[in-house]
């Protein structure tokens, strides 16, 4: 199949340490690229801060980083967590973000249309967060906050079986959501595309009808901008509900 | 007709089908999210901003579940055995 090459992953440069393949591909490249031009912005951003924002650039990470301290961060978490964990949510969604946008340039790899960047974010935020709780609340203490209060006695082992396979579930929900948004956004303009170089190349005036799907990729294409800041919003909020959840379930 | 072909149009068969039930749930919840947002945003039309977020939050929930409907016929489609 066409489509499906596309996310083929190519060896770049082939490392093979002790029988595991740490081979350097194009998603590990376009990662770093990715990486790097949005550092390189928020180091440009951080050095020229003033009161009233000198220039759009930074007036644009300006907003970036308010509405994720004010929306997402703050909308969680309370008091002294806010600081704390403001920094890691930041980076995960700027991260994201980064690398979701490096993929709408045509001939790129979108790194986290690959599921084993994804599943690797996933598995951290899961691991963080039942540390942070254990930590913050005893293991006893995070186990019993894991169950609703104020639930009748019989009920209490059944909830807890359910809420067990609930919190198993959110590191495959976290990235399979994110994966599946970007490998379906990148096949379905793809889809389009072929159908208008089937109805081009099926008889003479063919364009004409090839004009259709050519008219609906560009539609997908303004779409997945939209789901590609979506998908790294909606990450960093699922990432600040979790954590919060664990540190301070009273709230 | 062999057997390789017909497991291959099963499999063919069995994605649309997945992509297709999906895609049917999520419009049914996604019809009903909008109309009940729509309602509320017509009784209150102060609460426009904190609705629209929990709105676009419960969107890519739904959303989400499509999208599983649609890795299921991706492997179907890619990943599974062709005979």
């Amino acid at each position: 199949m066409h489509i499906a090459e596309e996310f083929m992953l190519h060896k770049i440069i082939p490392i093979n340490i002790a029988g595991f393949d740490l081979s350097i591909t194009q998603a590990v490249l376009w990662m770093w690229i990715a990486s790097v031009i949005m550092l390189l912005f928020l180091f440009y951003c951080s050095k020229n801060m003033t009161v009233i924002p000198s220039n759009r650039l930074v007036t644009m990470f300006e907003v970036f980083v308010d509405f994720v301290k004010k929306d997402l961060v703050e909308s969680f978490m309370h008091g002294q967590d806010v600081e704390r964990f403001f920094p890691l949510i930041a980076s995960m969604f700027f991260f994201i973000l980064a690398s979701n946008f490096i993929g709408i340039i045509p001939g790129t790899y979108t790194p986290t249309s690959n599921i084993n960047t994804t599943a690797i974010l996933a598995i951290f935020v899961f691991i963080l967060y039942n540390v942070l709780g254990i930590v913050r609340n005893g293991v006893g203490g995070y186990l019993k906050s894991i169950v609703v209060p104020g639930l009748p006695s019989v009920l209490v082992p059944v909830v807890f079986v359910i809420e067990i396979f609930s919190h198993l579930a959110r590191p495959l929900s976290l990235s399979v959501r994110l994966f599946a948004n970007m490998t379906a956004g990148h096949i379905i303009i793809g889809v389009f595309v072929y159908l208008c170089l089937m109805a081009t190349g099926a008889f003479a005036g063919g364009f004409i009808l090839g004009a259709l799907p050519f008219l609906a990729s560009i539609g997908m294409y303004f779409l997945e901008v939209f789901v590609k800041f979506l998908q790294a919003v909606i990450f960093a909020v699922l990432t600040a509900m979790y954590i919060a959840g664990a540190v301070a379930p009273e709230h | 007709m062999d057997a390789v072909s017909i497991n291959l149009g099963l499999a063919q068969l069995g994605a649309g089908v997945a992509i297709g039930f999906a895609a049917a749930g999520g419009g049914a919840g996604m019809g009903i999210l909008g109309g009940y947002f729509l309602t509320a945003l017509a009784r209150q039309p102060e609460l426009l901003g904190p609705l629209r977020t929990y709105m676009i939050l419960v969107l890519v929930f739904i959303e989400a579940q499509v999208l599983y409907g649609f890795v299921v016929s991706m492997i179907l489609l890619f990943a599974a055995p062709k005979h």
